[in-house]
């Protein structure tokens, strides 16, 4: 987070915005990308991000009966996923700042006709409000990058965390080899073409291509996450490293 | 091992496909309902390459199961072998005696484990039914006995295929020695083996007694 003379700024894409003011930006671009949301992930990632949800699903190793907190998990997506396997016995709590992508992901899991085990809820994750040791998993894909202040949602994440429990982060990352990161930086700038035509709106996935640039590396956010009080932490690079998935655990001592 | 989004997706490929099986044979639903809760772990142990040492996480949820790369529980039974023993284990029917003459190592519960493996080798999905509900009794009828017939003509084409490239290669093209020939030439070898091994002995003789 970067000081100037009169307010404290952060990024919004490669814009520095005032702190107050990023939550509105990233409120806009997703009120904006929510209906047709689904469909430029296919797009973007070629059908890809179906695949890594799932390897992601698997890496929160949840058991029936455990209770999980699906952060930023707007379309509900990885909730659908969660359901069957907490089961009767378990919970699961969709969680969105975005009362327009939480307001997608209800009526779908609605209309799929899961009344039973997913529960609803507008939070901020950088103070989530729910009581200290809640949840046996906190899976956040795909939002960290749009938190203002990823450091605070961390620690949220943590405090919510049962002991012995895990914090699981789904996000883009950097690739590792030249020829990938060239070729994908190629890809992406298509994204606020294919996002003009199909919701007319390039300027949100602009936002989306920016933002994913100025998100801290593997190792950074690796380390972001032992500042925060996990214990351990490992990260798993997916598609060399396009996406990584991070691993956090709160050691049950 | 690192876990990768290959060996992820072939998990979560086979996980649907046995849970769709699943929906499909309701008494076989019914039966892994009494393992329901359970986990269980299959461990590939392969000494020296890592390529083939992973886990599978087996979890029987309400409906269905779930098949999974990491855990963070105990599993109720584990097995562990090498990828070959594992295979023929899945294969054979009569278990109990490979579990005695192989190297497996079984912890926990070792009898559910035998249970969950004969629910699912046990899946009897009645195919045609289930077309037949989408489409109805006489276009499955039809449908059937065209695979019938598609099946039947693969098989033979595969067949006369294979012994017409045998036959080119081995004897049109002479590209190959025929199983004759090569038969033949094994036995001069053998036959030439011999008699250098006479002639040396015989040198050997001749040696030593001038």
């Amino acid at each position: 987070m970067k000081q100037n003379t009169k307010k404290a700024t952060t990024d919004f894409g490669y814009k520095e915005v005032p702190v107050e003011e990023k939550a509105e930006h990233v409120a806009n671009v997703f009120h904006s990308v929510a209906r047709n949301y689904d469909i430029m992930n296919d797009i973007m990632s070629l059908g890809s991000h179906r695949f890594i949800k799932k390897f992601t699903v698997q890496l929160t190793a949840l058991r029936p009966g455990q209770v999980v907190l699906d952060l930023a998990g707007g379309t509900g997506d990885f909730s659908l996923q969660f359901s069957p396997i907490v089961g009767s016995k378990g919970q699961v709590v969709l969680a969105d700042i975005n009362e327009s992508m939480l307001r997608v992901g209800r009526d779908r899991i609605i209309d799929k006709g899961n009344l039973s085990n997913i529960s609803y809820s507008l939070v901020n994750a950088e103070k989530l409000p729910f009581a200290e040791n809640s949840f046996d998993c906190v899976c956040i894909a795909y939002g960290l990058r749009n938190v203002t202040d990823k450091n605070a949602a961390l620690r949220s994440m943590y405090e919510v965390a049962k002991p012995g429990g895990r914090v699981v982060v789904l996000e883009f990352s950097k690739p590792r080899k030249q020829l990938v990161s060239k070729a994908y930086d190629l890809y992406s700038k298509l994204w606020p073409v294919a996002g003009k035509i199909i919701s007319g709106d390039s300027e949100s996935y602009q936002y989306l291509v920016e933002s994913i640039r100025m998100h801290p590396d593997q190792e950074t956010l690796k380390a972001m996450f032992l500042d925060a009080g996990f214990q351990r932490c490992e990260y798993h690079n997916v598609m060399d490293g396009i996406c990584a998935i991070h691993i956090g655990y709160k050691d049950a001592t | 091992m690192p876990l990768n989004l290959l060996l992820s997706t072939a998990l979560s490929s086979a996980e649907l496909i046995l849970n769709k099986a699943l929906t499909l044979d309701p008494s076989s639903k019914n039966k892994l309902r009494k393992l329901q809760g359970n986990i269980f772990a299959i461990n590939c142990v392969n000494s020296g390459r890592s390529i083939l040492d992973y886990s599978i996480f087996i979890t029987v949820l309400d409906e269905g199961i779930l098949l999974s790369p990491v855990i963070t529980d105990e599993a109720n039974a584990e097995i562990s072998a090498s990828a070959n023993v594992l295979l023929k284990l899945l294969l054979a029917k009569d278990k109990s005696n490979i579990i005695r003459n192989e190297n497996i190592q079984l912890k926990g519960d070792a009898s559910s484990i035998q249970d969950l493996q004969a629910i699912l080798l046990e899946l009897d999905i009645d195919w045609e039914y289930q077309l037949s509900k989408g489409i109805g009794d006489i276009p499955t009828q039809t449908l059937s006995d065209g695979l019938d017939i598609l099946k039947n003509f693969i098989s033979n084409s595969a067949a006369s295929l294979t012994t017409d490239i045998d036959e080119y290669v081995h004897e049109e093209k002479n590209i190959v020695p025929t199983a004759a020939e090569l038969e033949n030439f094994f036995q001069r070898i053998d036959q030439l083996r011999l008699n250098i091994d006479r002639t040396e002995s015989r040198i050997d003789n001749l040696k030593r007694n001038y």
